[in-house]
């Protein structure tokens, strides 16, 4: 478990996210418990109202589900939901942003299409 | 559990303390003059029954001008003590009246138990108005005390006394410039001051405007800055 | 469970303002910071409002009762201060039973817990221990004692960072199992930070904040870039404080964003951390007042 905390935004948005993050990349893997609003709480030195309105926002989200009397668990299809919205915020997050950078770069579509080729075949010989 | 007992407690203990300390110098110091007394005059003048009679009585005088003493200086930590335990002044001041009331009556025992000569329920009754008067008075005193900071109690502590001498030098004048000898008003006084009735009407008044004067002092104790 | 309410407190010595037309809710089962320079009446006002000096105006309400000499009351709010309330013989396991005796059901096994790992010897007593180990002693007294409102002045006071974390971690430990109200006067804001809901600032005798932290937070922006761009961007903003490094400028805000401005490219907003809105705050008051 390791959180990190900046001034980006409200702190139970950086649990939330966190958290989020540890589901997406199998850290909190389906159906497995995470750790308990207590513990956040004493482990990271946080209110325990901050740690329940960030695990609420996953709850809500049905990327946790609260079972009565033993804590958080991750729900069934947790990750697949993540993807499934990070793809969507990929073009506006990530697409959008990598346009407008090429553009005051003077970089042109087709030399933009050349660097994102040679971005894959880098990280496919890196991995 | 009967939470009056933050201050109560602690200033019985206190008073067992000082009495403790008192009646163990005495009982040296005693010592010392029982072998005095043994050396110098002959060991046949000694008599166990003066020497604990003695030692009673040295240790029951000091004792109360020693417990009085440390109500002049504890009234402001018995406060501080009872405000950060969850206490009211009221219930403070009850406290510390409640110990007062108990030391008053243990003080009162020692010495009719150890008073030599007859019983008398009158002798005993203004004995015990005695204590209550000077009880009470070290009370007021104290917690009025507790009200000032440092520099205006030593103000204080001169002027009261300064201002008590100066009315007694301004009484007797009094006394002499207009009551001659065999004078009628004078007669009058000296018969009211022998009538016993006098003085207890006098201590009755007298420790009930010190209780008095000490629940509004109580009342208005605070926390100081120094 | 009542509040306590605060309404219009002020408070004088001799000619000096300590506290100027004071008015707060402090409600149940809340985490708060007190925050303000020495001298800005944060000792007063926790004395006032525990009964320990009385308002030259105003009152401390709790429920339908004024907290003054009111016994009930009195009994549901504790105050750890900074200045010796103990007799100088008091030992930490005396200054504990007095708890017990004045609140009842004093938590002694967390008590014995927590002098362990603090390492204090309870045995010792209060006037001989160091300021760290002393303030150890009376957080314990304060984290286990029967109350619904705690006050604490200046807790971190001498604690090293491995007893200040182990503070924290008990606090919230403790406020978990039984939610009660902690206000936590402290100059170390940023490791209260997160600890807190909501903040009361103290400034030159007035009360200059009473806010959620997240509130205060989501709109105290750091705007920083080159001086003319930071300067128009905020032209139509309040400035409470600005640092200039070369050609760099750094202002600070704190008020919404207008969504309709567009942010210059080389102006980079960012939010503040409590400190820095805490610094922000009293510098602007201090130029409002210049």
């Amino acid at each position: 478990m390791n959180f990190h905390f900046d001034q980006s935004g409200p702190l139970y948005q950086q649990i939330a996210d966190q958290l989020e993050e540890m589901i997406f990349t199998g850290i909190y893997r389906e159906g497995e418990q995470v750790p308990s609003t207590t513990q956040l709480s004493q482990e990271l030195h946080i209110n325990p109202a901050t740690v329940l309105k960030g695990m609420n926002q996953l709850v809500n989200r049905q990327l946790l589900e609260k079972r009565r009397g033993l804590g958080m668990f991750v729900a069934a299809g947790a990750q697949e939901k993540i993807m499934e919205t990070r793809k969507e915020d990929f073009y506006h997050d990530y697409v959008q942003s990598l346009v407008a950078e090429a553009r005051k770069l003077n970089i042109n579509e087709a030399h933009l299409m050349n660097l994102i080729k040679r971005g894959y075949q880098n990280g496919s010989t890196e991995d | 559990m009967n939470k009056l007992t933050v201050i109560y407690r602690q200033s019985l203990r206190r008073f067992f303390v000082s009495v403790g300390i008192v009646a163990l110098t005495f009982a040296i110091l005693q010592l010392l003059s029982v072998l005095m007394t043994g050396f110098t005059d002959g060991w046949r003048f000694v008599r166990l029954n003066d020497i604990v009679s003695g030692w009673f009585a040295g240790t029951w005088s000091v004792a109360v001008l020693i417990y009085g003493f440390l109500y002049l200086a504890f009234s402001y930590s018995d406060f501080k003590l009872g405000m950060q335990s969850g206490q009211t002044r009221q219930r403070i001041w009850l406290s510390e009246i409640a110990s007062l009331a108990t030391t008053t009556l243990l003080m009162w025992l020692v010495w009719e138990l150890t008073a030599h000569g007859s019983f008398s329920w009158e002798s005993a009754f203004s004995a015990l108005l005695m204590i209550v008067c000077m009880m009470t008075m070290v009370f007021a005193i104290g917690s009025g005390f507790a009200l000032l900071p440092r520099k205006w109690k030593i103000v204080v502590a001169i002027a009261l006394p300064t201002i008590f001498v100066f009315l007694m030098i301004q009484l007797a004048q009094l006394m002499i410039k207009y009551f001659q000898p065999g004078h009628n008003t004078l007669v009058t006084l000296v018969n009211i001051a022998s009538w016993q009735g006098t003085w207890i009407i006098f201590g009755l008044l007298w420790s009930a405007v010190m209780i008095g004067l000490s629940y509004v002092f109580t009342m208005h104790m605070q926390l100081r800055r120094d | 469970m009542e509040a306590l309410k605060i309404n219009g407190v002020s408070k004088r010595f001799g000619r000096t303002q300590i506290l100027d037309d004071i008015s707060l809710t402090i409600q149940p089962q809340t985490i708060y910071a007190l925050l303000g320079e020495n001298g800005a009446g944060k000792s007063t006002l926790l004395n006032i409002i525990n009964d320990r000096n009385f308002p030259s105006k105003g009152e401390v309400v709790l429920g339908d009762h004024e907290v003054h000499n009111h016994y009930p009351s009195l009994q549901r709010l504790y105050l750890m201060s900074d200045s010796n309330m103990y007799g100088k013989r008091t030992s930490v396991s005396g200054m504990f039973q007095l708890a017990d005796e004045g609140y009842g059901h004093f938590d002694y096994e967390l008590a014995h817990r927590l002098t362990k790992a603090f390492g204090v010897n309870e045995h010792a007593r209060l006037s001989n221990l160091s300021t760290g180990l002393t303030t150890a002693a009376k957080i314990t007294c304060a984290l286990c004692v029967n109350a619904d409102f705690i006050f604490l002045d200046e807790p971190m006071l001498g604690l090293d960072a491995n007893h200040r974390n182990r503070f924290y971690r008990e606090l919230m430990k403790t406020y978990e199992q039984r939610p009660r109200t902690f206000v936590i006067s402290s100059h170390i804001i940023n490791e209260i930070q997160s600890l807190v809901e909501h903040v009361f600032v103290l400034h030159d005798h007035h009360l200059i904040a009473d806010e959620d932290v997240e509130n205060l937070l989501n709109r105290a922006y750091t705007i920083s870039g080159p001086a003319d761009a930071v300067d128009q961007y905020t032209q139509a903003m309040k400035v409470l404080d600005q640092q200039t490094v070369g050609k760099i400028k750094t202002a600070y805000v704190i008020e919404k964003l207008d969504d309709q401005q567009p942010i210059p490219d080389d102006v980079t907003v960012t939010h503040m951390n409590l400190q820095q809105a805490y610094l922000a705050l009293t510098n602007g008051e201090d130029e409002i007042n210049e």
